[in-house]
């Protein structure tokens, strides 16, 4: 019954796509790249046509509020984690329509239409495979799998409005889920700065996001029937609503070009973890504040 | 010596003479090369001087991380000519004279490089504008988007 209405919602949401990317138009036009990866490269009013493909490998330390039966029990249960993981950066714009993949940028496979754009805004329609997940890098307990939840089928639509003034670029995002499991929406805004200093170019990133109570309920929720069941393995496992929730990060990061086709990068980020969430039963520790580093070095095409 | 023996004799030294001959007129046939070749390392012709000189420039390329960034590199300059002059290290892109030495026959050159493209560089006499050696520092981006077009609105 479950897959039945996902799959419904998953229909109703195509032909949204299908106007987006049928609509388009025929001029060669650019597009704005996510910020997350627009302040890195120093893109600011460079924006991109960019279409290229790069691929490295990323390490990730950090710490933060840990989810009973994370992906790594042990380091979940002290909230403590480090990770290897694949990166994978690339874009490809085609008149209007976009396609993009920034491992840094917490999102998936982003697929767009460039609505508007001019030297200080640009404004894109985008769906995507997954947005819900802003402080992801922090936040393991999304990935949790004992709330039961299918984190195959993510899919949101919404909107990304990008601005750039010299050396700073903002961007604003508006997100609905597609799939139908929970019909949760973020908001959020950033705000990010370039600075070059010789070839090293430091990156600072200040973000806030808004997740409706469907969003949070559909991941940290407990329903009477499930804390019943694992009241049975774990001691006072209580049922739990969710609200909404607001949470901020901050980043700081540098990017060196080693040659013409290897990038250096380093990251540091820390996101608030707001008592909506981790309130829930299903965190073992609470810490309100989730801290990361990550390393990579990049091959680009 | 009977009349056949004169005649086999003579028909030897001929072609002795003739190898002797072809011989002198293969080595008199260089000679006048070798010379030439050694005037020309005793005279050198300014047009022939810079093919002896020599100017390079390490490290190089200069990698910046995205196309229109200012690219920085400490690089070294070394010349060299077999000539003692004064010699000018001139940056032919931007047209400006570098460092100048006076009675020399090479140099190094240390700098800070800061630019957006590309610069060509030269070794030239003093007050010369010809390029007796020539060097690049290549500038080289990661990200080699171009710039933002400009557009409108254009939903639908």
């Amino acid at each position: 019954m479950n897959n039945f209405i996902i799959n419904k919602s998953l229909v109703s949401a195509l032909p949204l796509v299908a106007i987006i990317f049928t609509s388009a138009t025929f001029s060669s036009i650019s597009y704005a790249n996510d910020i997350t990866h627009s302040v890195r490269s120093d893109a600011e009013q460079a924006g991109s046509t960019e279409n290229y493909f790069e691929l490295g490998i990323l390490y990730t330390q950090g710490s933060g509020p840990s989810f009973i039966g994370g992906r790594n029990t042990n380091s979940a249960l002290n909230g403590y984690y480090s990770r290897y993981g694949l990166i994978i950066n690339g874009s490809y714009s085609w008149n209007n329509l976009f396609v993009e993949n920034y491992s840094e940028s917490g999102h998936g496979l982003v697929f767009g239409y460039s609505a508007f754009n001019n030297d200080n805004w640009s404004f894109d329609l985008i769906a995507t495979t997954e947005w819900l997940k802003q402080s992801s890098f922090e936040n393991n307990g999304l990935f949790g799998y004992i709330n039961n939840k299918d984190y195959g089928k993510k899919f949101t639509v919404g909107g990304r409005l990008i601005g750039y003034w010299g050396d700073n670029i903002v961007q604003f995002t508006v997100n609905q889920d597609a799939t139908g499991d929970h019909n949760g929406t973020t908001v959020s805004a950033q705000i990010g700065r370039n600075w070059q200093v010789r070839n090293w170019n430091f990156h600072g990133i200040f973000g806030a996001e808004y997740a409706s109570a469907k969003l949070n309920d559909y991941y940290v929720g407990v329903s009477e029937v499930r804390a019943a069941h694992l009241s049975n393995f774990f001691e006072g496992f209580t049922a739990y609503n969710a609200g909404a929730s607001v949470s901020f990060s901050t980043e700081l990061g540098v990017t060196y070009p080693i040659s013409e086709d290897w990038v250096f990068r380093l990251t540091a980020r820390a996101a608030t973890i707001a008592d909506e969430l981790t309130d829930s039963p299903y965190y073992v520790t609470k810490d309100p504040v989730a801290t990361s580093v990550r390393t990579s070095l990049s091959y680009v095409f | 010596m009977t009349l056949i023996q004169q005649n086999r004799n003579t028909q030897v030294n001929i072609v002795s003479r003739i190898n002797t001959t072809v011989f002198s007129l293969i080595i008199f046939g260089f000679m006048p090369v070798s010379v030439n070749a050694e005037t020309e390392k005793i005279h050198i012709s300014p047009s022939n001087s810079s093919q002896l000189a020599q100017l390079k420039v390490t490290p190089k390329p200069c990698v910046a991380l995205r196309k229109g960034q200012k690219c920085y590199l400490e690089v070294t300059f070394k010349w060299q000519h077999p000539i003692l002059n004064d010699y000018c290290l001139v940056n032919s892109t931007t047209n400006k004279i570098m460092k100048c030495w006076q009675r020399k026959s090479k140099g190094n050159y240390s700098f800070d490089f800061q630019s957006k493209l590309s610069n060509d560089f030269a070794l030239r006499k003093h007050e010369s504008v010809t390029d007796l050696a020539q060097t690049t520092i290549p500038v080289a981006w990661v990200y080699k988007s171009s710039k933002r077009a400009k557009s409108t609105w254009r939903l639908f």
